[in-house]
C-alpha cells in the first residue's frame, strides 16, 4: 500500500495508507460510531459528498457480502479507517472491501488516527471539508480551497426513471431522494408491491398510479437544495394518500408543512443514541444519519406533532400530521445496519392504509 | 418509584474463588455497595471467602458478615438485620440457589423481603433448565432440538432427522458420564443402548450438536420501566466445543454480519423482557455460520466475568448503574456525573478500539492435568489487551500473561513433528494459537486450517499477518519503518529484540533516536462522540495523545495480574487496601493491571488506570508521564525487577511481597505460627496460627488453619519471647511470622518469614484490622505504635477462627490431588463461635 494523505481546510494533514481507488476527491468529512454494517453504511446514499470516518477500528473483517448493499452504485467520496482486514469470507463470490472500493472508484485511507480525527470534527462544531490525496502539497490545499461541493446530490443519486418491484400485497409508490435498499427490503419482507419514481415526480404521477401508500425515501443533503415543487407534490399528496417519510423525506414533509430544518453543529451518525418515542414514552435505538433536523422552534403544532426525540441531542426525530395520514421520521427504521426495534413503523403505515380503505 | 421503600439489601456473596470466578463479583459487590451507599441503602454482605476485599470496607459495606453460604446462616442474618431486600445476582449460580431454597422454605414472604433484580419465576427458571428451555420454546426463541426416545429405531429417526453429530444422554442418569457424541450411525446403536441402560427411566435424549459453531455471547440491561440496551457483544474465537472462559474473546465482535448481530440483540431483549429480569442479562449463543441459524445456548442474569470484561473494555460502568436500576431507578433517570455525557447511562456502548482476551492457566503448579480444551473450563484467570487492531490487542494481551510470554511459546511450537502439529490442531491444548501461528508457519492455508479447527476465517488471515510480521521483523534487522510497524502492531520491544537478537534497551533507545513515543488513548464509551472520561487507558503508537501526568504526590501501582493458583486473589486484596491507605495519605492512585476481573481496576479506588503489559518498556514510559514518587512492583514480577534495576527511576520502588509461599508447606506436622507486625523497634503481635489436621488425610495441612493456636499456659510466654526476639534481629519493618514445629512438649523454631499474602487477607478478617494499610504505613512512614496498638485492642475477641483453602482439582479431573500451597485457588474463613 501506498502512503496517502486526509488533509483538512484549515492545513491539518494525516497520514496514513490508501487502499481501495486511487482518485483523488473531495468532500465532508463525518464520522460514524456504529459498531456493525460498514458495508451498508459505506453504501448509503446519504455520503454522496462526504468522505466517512469509522470510529470501529476494524473494517472489513468480512469483506463485502451480496445481501448487505444499500444501493448499487454508492457514491460515498471516501473511507478513513484506522485498521483495514482485507479479508473476503463470502463463499459465493470473493470480494474484499479493498477490491470492492476500486470496483466503484472510491478512495479508501487506513491506519489513520481515527480517534484522533474524531475528536477534531467533534470539536470544529461545524462541517469540515477534507481531501484524500497522494501528497498534501500546496497544490492540494488549493484544489480543496477551490472545491465547491455540489447542492444537487438528490439528482445525482436518485433513479432518474421509474421502475417497480413487484409484490402481491398493497400497492406503494416510493419516491426515491437516494433510496436506501433497506426501504425496498422491509416492504418485500411485507410483500408490498412497489414503485420507485424519481424525486422529482408529480403529485399527478404519482397518484395516476393509484397507490395505496406513499414513501419518501431518504437521501443525501440539504432538504433546502431541493427544488419547491417537491414540496407542491408532498403537499398534494398528503391529503390523498398515507404518507410515510423517513430520513431526507421527512424533512422535506416538514418543511411541506411548514417547519424549517436547522444543520447539527456535529452531524450524528451512529446507532446508540437512546429515542423516545413520545405517546408511549418508550425508548427505542435505530440507525441514524444525517447534517439536518427540523428546527422545534419552527413545527407548526396546529398542523404536526413531534412523535420521537433523540434523548442525547433533543432533536426532533419523528413527525405525525394531524389533519392527514401521513408520518415520518429522521432515522432508518429499516436498520441495515443497526437495531430493528423501529421496524413496526412499516407495519403501522401498512395497518394506516388499511384503516383508511376499511372507511371507504 | 416501585423500590423506593428500600432502605437496606443482604448481598449473597459469591464463596470462595473457583474456577469459574475470580475477583470480579468481589469488585461488583464493592462497587454497587458504594452505589447503595449514595442512595442511602444499607448493605448487609454474607461471604467467607477470606480474600473478598468487600467484606473489609465497613465504610461501605454496612454490615460484613462472614460466614458459610448456607440457607441457615442466611435465615440467621435475615432475622439478625432485617434486610427489606434480598440481591441474588453478585453470588454465581449458588446464590441462585440459596434464594430458591429461602423461598421454599417461605422466608422471603414471612420476613417481606424482595427480590432485587430477579422476580421469583426467573429464579426458578435459572435453576432449572427444564423449565427455562420450556419458556424459551414458548416464546419460539430459537434453541437446539432435543428429543427423548426409549429405543434404537426412534433414536436412529431422530439423528437421521438431526443431521450427524449428535449427542445422546441418558435420561435421569445412575452415573455421571452418560453423554456421548456419536459422528455416524455405526456409533449411534452402541451409544443408545448404553445410554438406555444407564438411564433410570429407560430414557434417552436425541440432542443436536452445536459444536463447531461459533459462540457469541451479549450482554444487555433492563430497567424496571421496560428500557432495554445492548451492553456488548463478545465473540470467541474458538467454537463450540472448547469452553468459552478457555477461549480468545473479542469485544467487539471481530466476524459478525449486522444481520446476525441484530437478530441475537432481538432474542437477548426478547428473553429478558419475558424473564422480567432488572439489571444486567448475559445470554450465550451458538451462531452456525454457514447457514446463518442460531441458537440460544444458556442465559445467566447475574454477575460474571464476561460482564466485568465488557465493563473494563468499554468504560460503561455497569455495576453502577445495576445498582441504580435494582433501587427502582429507571435508566433515563440515571446521571453518571461530569465525566459523562447527559443520559450517557442510555447511550449503548461504542467503542473504538478492540480489547482481546487471552485465558491464563494454572498448569505449572498441576502439571499432571490434561492441557486439552473441552467443554469443561481449565483457564483459572484472564487477562485482556486493547488495540486498535485485532492483533494489536491480542500481542498486547499475550504480552500481559506475565509468566507465558509470546517468544516463549513461538519457539516452543517449532519441535513439533508434524504428526504432533496435526494431532494438536484437531485435539487443541492450551497455547493454541502459537500452535497455529506454526501451522501456517508449514504451509497449512487458511482454508484447511478453518476447515479443521471451525475457527473463522478471518482469524487466520489475522494469525499469517502475525506471522508475516514476526518473518518480516526478522528478516530486516535494525530497519526503522520496520520497527515503526512492529510497534503498531503491539509488538513488545522484548520480543523485537529477540528476533533482532538484540536487548531490548537497544530497541527502546532507536525508538527514542528516531523519536518514537508512545501515545496514550481513553477508553470511553462513546467512541470519541462526547467528551467523556473513564480515566481508563491504553498505549497506541498514533497521532494524538490523551495522556495527561496524574495531581501529585502519586503512587504508580503494578497490579498482581491474573488470578493465579497459590496466591488466589489474595494479591488483589493486599493491592487494592494498600491503593486505599496511599490515598489516605495523600497520594494520587495509578494502576497498571491487565485483569479485567481484578477489583484493583474499579474507578472509585483509583485516580487512573493502565490497562497495559507490565513490560519493562511500558513502565518506563509510565514513569516518564507520571514522574511517582512510589512505584509498587510485585516481586514475582522478575524480569521486570531485573530490568527496573539498571534504570534511574527517580521515585522509590516498593517490591510488593506476592512471591512468598509458606514455609509450613509440604510439612505433615504440626506447626505454629507467631505473627507480628515489626515497625524496625518493636514487634506487635497478631496472635497465633495453627495448621489443621485432616481427618481424611490423618496428617497436618498447612492449607487448613485455626487462629489462635492452643499453646500449652506453660510454653506460651516462652515461645511467644523467643518468636519476638526473632522478628526483632530483622533488619526491615513489615509482616512477619515465625513458625515452630510443636510436639507435644517442644516448640522448635523452623525460621522466620514474611507473612504470606494469603494469610495477611485471613488475619486482617480475624483482627478486623487492614494489614495491607499497616504494611503501607510502615513503608510511608505514617505508622505509629499508637495505632497499631489501639487498633488491635479494639477489635473484638474473634474467638476461634478457621481457613480453609480450596483447590481446584475437581474441575481439572485430577484424581488424589495433594492439597499444597502453590495449588490454591480459593479459601473459605469461619468464626466459630457466633460473630456479627
Amino acid at each position: 500500500m501506498t502512503t496517502r494523505y486526509l488533509i483538512f481546510e484549515d492545513g491539518t494533514v494525516f497520514a496514513g495508507e490508501g487502499f481501495g481507488a486511487p482518485a483523488v476527491t473531495f468532500g465532508e468529512v463525518v464520522f460514524n460510531t456504529s459498531m456493525t454494517g460498514y458495508q451498508e453504511i459505506i453504501t448509503n446514499q446519504i455520503y454522496d459528498n462526504q468522505i466517512l470516518v469509522f470510529a470501529q477500528p476494524n473494517i472489513g473483517s468480512y469483506g463485502i457480502q451480496r445481501n448487505n448493499y444499500e444501493t448499487i452504485v454508492p457514491t460515498i467520496k471516501g473511507v478513513v479507517v484506522r485498521s483495514l482486514s482485507n479479508v473476503a469470507t463470502n463463499n459465493v463470490r470473493r470480494l474484499t472491501l479493498d477490491q470492492y472500493l476500486k470496483q466503484m472508484n472510491i478512495p479508501g485511507i487506513t491506519n489513520i488516527d481515527t480517534r484522533a480525527v474524531i475528536h477534531k470534527l467533534r470539536d470544529a462544531e461545524k462541517p469540515l471539508k477534507g481531501s484524500i490525496v497522494p501528497v498534501p502539497d500546496d497544490h492540494a490545499f488549493d484544489q480543496l480551497h477551490a472545491t465547491v461541493l455540489t447542492n444537487q446530490q438528490v439528482a445525482q443519486v436518485a433513479t432518474p426513471k421509474p421502475y417497480p418491484n413487484p409484490g402481491i400485497g398493497l400497492s406503494i409508490v416510493v419516491v426515491d431522494f437516494g433510496l436506501k435498499n433497506g426501504i425496498l427490503r422491509e416492504l418485500s419482507r411485507r410483500k408490498c408491491n412497489v414503485t420507485v419514481l424519481p424525486y422529482n415526480a408529480t403529485a399527478d404521477e404519482i397518484l395516476r398510479l393509484d397507490p395505496d401508500g406513499v414513501v419518501l425515501s431518504s437521501g443525501p443533503g440539504n432538504p433546502n437544495s431541493i427544488k419547491k415543487s417537491v414540496l407542491e407534490m408532498i403537499q398534494t399528496v398528503q391529503t390523498k394518500v398515507p404518507l410515510f417519510a423517513i430520513g431526507l423525506g421527512h424533512e422535506l414533509f416538514g418543511i411541506a408543512n411548514g417547519a424549517k430544518v436547522m444543520r447539527y453543529a456535529v452531524e450524528h451518525h451512529g446507532m446508540n443514541h437512546p429515542l423516545k418515542e413520545i405517546i408511549t414514552d418508550h425508548i427505542v435505538y435505530a440507525n441514524q444519519g444525517g447534517g439536518y433536523a427540523i428546527d422545534p422552534q419552527t413545527v407548526d403544532r396546529n398542523k404536526l406533532f413531534i412523535t420521537y426525540t433523540d434523548m442525547i441531542d433533543n432533536t426532533i426525530q419523528g413527525l405525525r400530521h394531524r389533519q392527514y395520514p401521513a408520518f415520518s421520521v429522521q432515522f432508518f427504521p429499516d436498520g441495515a445496519p443497526g437495531p430493528d426495534e423501529t421496524d413496526g413503523l412499516f407495519d403501522e403505515f401498512l395497518d394506516m392504509i388499511r384503516r383508511k380503505e376499511a372507511r371507504r | 418509584m416501585a423500590n423506593s421503600a428500600i432502605k437496606s439489601v443482604l448481598i449473597i456473596g459469591p464463596g470462595a474463588n473457583d474456577i469459574q470466578h475470580g475477583d470480579e463479583l468481589d469488585a461488583a459487590t464493592y462497587q454497587m455497595a458504594l452505589t447503595f451507599k449514595r442512595l442511602g441503602i444499607r448493605t448487609i454482605l454474607a461471604d467467607d471467602n477470606p480474600f473478598s476485599f468487600s467484606l473489609d470496607n465497613r465504610s461501605v459495606i454496612d454490615h460484613a458478615c462472614i460466614g458459610p453460604l448456607n440457607v441457615e446462616n442466611l435465615v440467621n442474618l435475615i432475622k439478625h438485620y432485617h434486610p427489606h431486600a434480598i440481591l441474588p445476582t453478585l453470588g454465581n449460580r449458588r446464590a441462585f440457589e440459596l434464594t430458591q431454597e429461602l423461598l421454599e422454605k417461605g422466608i422471603l414472604q414471612e420476613c417481606d423481603l424482595k427480590l432485587l433484580g430477579i422476580p421469583e419465576a426467573t429464579i426458578r427458571q435459572i435453576n432449572n433448565p427444564v423449565l427455562l428451555s420450556r419458556t424459551l420454546h414458548k416464546m419460539e426463541a430459537p434453541m437446539k432440538s432435543v428429543v427423548t426416545v426409549s429405543n434404537y429405531p426412534d433414536a436412529l429417526s431422530e439423528a437421521r432427522k438431526l443431521g450427524y453429530p449428535v449427542i445422546i444422554r441418558s435420561v435421569l442418569p445412575k452415573s455421571s458420564s452418560t453423554r456421548r457424541i456419536v459422528h455416524d450411525e455405526h456409533e449411534l446403536a452402541p451409544a443408545v443402548q448404553s445410554c438406555l441402560s444407564q438411564s433410570r427411566a429407560e430414557q434417552v435424549l436425541v440432542q443436536q450438536s452445536l459444536a463447531g459453531y461459533k459462540e457469541i455471547e451479549v450482554v444487555v440491561q433492563r430497567d424496571l420501566s421496560g428500557t432495554m440496551m445492548m451492553l456488548s457483544m463478545v465473540e470467541d474465537m474458538d467454537p463450540i466445543g472448547i469452553h468459552a472462559g478457555d477461549s480468545i474473546a473479542f469485544n467487539p465482535p471481530q466476524t459478525l454480519l449486522d444481520r446476525q448481530i441484530q437478530d441475537m440483540r432481538d432474542t437477548a431483549f426478547a428473553i429478558t423482557r419475558k424473564l422480567r429480569i432488572v439489571g444486567v442479562n448475559h445470554v450465550q449463543f451458538a451462531l452456525d455460520p454457514e447457514s446463518g441459524k442460531f441458537y440460544v445456548i444458556k442465559n445467566s442474569p447475574y454477575f460474571d466475568r464476561i460482564v466485568s470484561f465488557v465493563a473494563q473494555s468499554t468504560g460503561y460502568p455497569i455495576a453502577d448503574v445495576s445498582a441504580q436500576l435494582y433501587a427502582g431507578k429507571r435508566l433515563r433517570d440515571i446521571d453518571l456525573g461530569p465525566n459523562y455525557a447527559p443520559h450517557a447511562a442510555l447511550i449503548e456502548p461504542a467503542m473504538d478500539h478492540i480489547a482481546a482476551r487471552v485465558p491464563v492457566w494454572g498448569f505449572s503448579a498441576i502439571p499432571s492435568a490434561s492441557r486439552v480444551l473441552g467443554t469443561e473450563k481449565k483457564s483459572i484467570g484472564t487477562v485482556f489487551g486493547i488495540g486498535r487492531s485485532t492483533i494489536e490487542a491480542l500481542f498486547k494481551a499475550i504480552e500481559s500473561r506475565y509468566q507465558e510470554p509470546t517468544d516463549f511459546h513461538l519457539a516452543a511450537q517449532k519441535k513439533l513433528t508434524d504428526d504432533e502439529l496435526i494431532v494438536k490442531l484437531v485435539h487443541p491444548e492450551t497455547g493454541r494459537l502459537f500452535v497455529l501461528i506454526e501451522a501456517m508457519d508449514r504451509g497449512y492455508s487458511v482454508e484447511e486450517l478453518s476447515e479443521m479447527t471451525k475457527i473463522d476465517p478471518y482469524y487466520f488471515v489475522q494469525i499469517n499477518q502475525m506471522r508475516l510480521l514476526i518473518r518480516e521483523i526478522t528478516d530486516n534487522p535494525n530497519k526503522e519503518p520496520v520497527l515503526i510497524k512492529a510497534k503498531g502492531y503491539g509488538l513488545s520491544n522484548q520480543l523485537i529484540a529477540r528476533l533482532w537478537k538484540t536487548t531490548p534497551h537497544r530497541i527502546y533507545q532507536m525508538l527514542v533516536d528516531h523519536g518514537l513515543t508512545i501515545k496514550y488513548k481513553e477508553v470511553e464509551p462513546s467512541a470519541g462522540e462526547f467528551d467523556q472520561h473513564t480515566n481508563i487507558f491504553y498505549s497506541a503508537f498514533e497521532d494524538e495523545n490523551e495522556g495527561t501526568k496524574t495531581a501529585q504526590p502519586s503512587a504508580l501501582i503494578v497490579g498482581t495480574g491474573s488470578l493465579r493458583l497459590g496466591l488466589s486473589n489474595a494479591g488483589d486484596y493486599f493491592v487494592t487496601q494498600m491503593m486505599q491507605e496511599l490515598r489516605h495519605e495523600g497520594y494520587h492512585i495509578v494502576i497498571v493491571n491487565t485483569n479485567p476481573s481484578s477489583i484493583s481496576l474499579c474507578h472509585d479506588l483509583s485516580d487512573k488506570r493502565y490497562i497495559e503489559p507490565p513490560t519493562l518498556e511500558n513502565i518506563v514510559q509510565l514513569l516518564k508521564v507520571e514522574q511517582p514518587q512510589l512505584l509498587f512492583i510485585p516481586a514475582s514480577y522478575d524480569q521486570l525487577l531485573a530490568g527496573l534495576a539498571k534504570v534511574d527511576l527517580g521515585c522509590r520502588l516498593i517490591v510488593l511481597p506476592d512471591d512468598r509461599l509458606p514455609r509450613m508447606d509440604g510439612r505433615a506436622t504440626k506447626m505454629v505460627a507467631f505473627n507480628y507486625v515489626y515497625d524496625g523497634d518493636y514487634a506487635y503481635p497478631l496472635g497465633t496460627m495453627t495448621n489443621l489436621l485432616s481427618p481424611e488425610q490423618l496428617n497436618y495441612q498447612s492449607t487448613a488453619l485455626r487462629y489462635p493456636a492452643e499453646v500449652p499456659n506453660y510454653l506460651f510466654q516462652k515461645v511467644s519471647d523467643e518468636a519476638s526476639d526473632t522478628v526483632m534481629k530483622q533488619d526491615h519493618p513489615g509482616l512477619y511470622q515465625v513458625i515452630f514445629v510443636a510436639t507435644d512438649d517442644e516448640y522448635h523454631q523452623l525460621g522466620l518469614q514474611p507473612l504470606p499474602l494469603p494469610e495477611v487477607a485471613f488475619l486482617s478478617k480475624v483482627l478486623q484490622i487492614s494489614l495491607p494499610g499497616v504494611y503501607t504505613q510502615l513503608l510511608t512512614g505514617k505508622m505509629t505504635a499508637g495505632t497499631v496498638m489501639n487498633s488491635l485492642k479494639q477489635a473484638a475477641d474473634p474467638g476461634v477462627v478457621t481457613y480453609r483453602a480450596t483447590f481446584p482439582f475437581k474441575a481439572l479431573h485430577v484424581a488424589n490431588g495433594v492439597p499444597a500451597f502453590n495449588k490454591i485457588i480459593g479459601a473459605r474463613m469461619q468464626f466459630l463461635t457466633k460473630h456479627y
